[in-house]
């Protein structure tokens, strides 16, 4: 068993536990992206952890898609940290980037009608993300 | 030439014509101001822009009729956001790589169920 699960599944709450799982989320990610030649991997993790987006990402696995409240939640999180400048436009642009592409690839690793969807049509969640994204580009 | 045309030549230093004796018709006008008054555009890019403010100097004109040749879509804006469709490079190989998440979902599944049953 991984050690981040482990210590996830002895956390005191969901949205701790998920801290935990997204480290263990990233570390295989990062491990994946080496094994299949992508030089940019561990970029990605740290992209998705550096906003927060690993968290999403456990969840969504763990639940099969990605959950549209879930991404608006993320979403306005995203946003006050925006507004109180504890991060910045190109960090969300990149960790919503690296969320999108890591989704991709492991619903693709998975195959159709199993345990992780995520489409790239007619999927609420990722086109918020995206528009979000495309908000903060300039 | 004879030598004699030479000797009736009056001096530089005279004037031709005593100044009584100036017709009216070579006064120089006093000249008129460039911009006399708010109607004035350029003459030459006046047509390029017929429904510009008549007040529009002739530089600000010349700009503007410089980025009506710009495609309407691209002015003052950067690329577009590149989101990635990864089907392109994302083949066999690259996908049995990917086993190390796909072994986390069933932890994970385990774990959210765990927390959801709590709530």
């Amino acid at each position: 068993m991984n050690p981040h699960i482990e210590q996830a599944r002895s956390a005191a709450s969901l949205d701790e536990a998920l801290v935990f799982a997204g480290q263990a989320v990233v570390d295989a990610l990062s491990e994946a992206m080496k094994a299949a030649g992508y030089t940019k991997g561990p970029d990605a993790g740290q992209a998705l952890q550096k906003v927060g987006l690993d968290r999403l990402l456990a969840r969504s696995l763990g639940e099969g898609q990605v959950d549209h409240r879930a991404a608006r939640t993320e979403i306005d999180r995203l946003m006050k940290a925006l507004s109180a400048r504890t991060t910045t436009a190109n960090d969300i642009k990149a960790g919503i980037l690296a969320f999108d592409e890591a989704a991709q690839r492991i619903a693709l690793s998975i195959g159709r009608g199993t345990a992780f969807k995520y489409p790239l049509a007619t999927n609420r969640a990722r086109d918020s993300l995206l528009t979000f994204a495309r908000s903060l580009h300039r | 030439m004879k030598s004699t045309d030479v000797t009736f030549r009056a001096p530089k230093t005279e004037p031709l014509l005593p100044a009584e004796q100036i017709p009216a018709t070579q006064v120089v006008p006093t000249p008129k101001p460039v911009v006399e008054s708010t109607q004035t555009v350029a003459g030459g890019l006046a047509h390029h822009a017929p429904s510009l403010d008549q007040q529009t100097t002739p530089n600000v004109v010349s700009l503007l009729v410089d980025q009506k040749t710009e495609a309407p879509h691209r002015r003052g804006r950067t690329a577009a956001l590149r989101v990635k469709d990864v089907k392109s490079d994302f083949g066999v190989a690259q996908r049995k790589s990917f086993k190390p998440v796909v072994d986390l979902i069933s932890p994970l599944h385990e774990l959210i169920a765990q927390f959801k049953g709590k709530v």
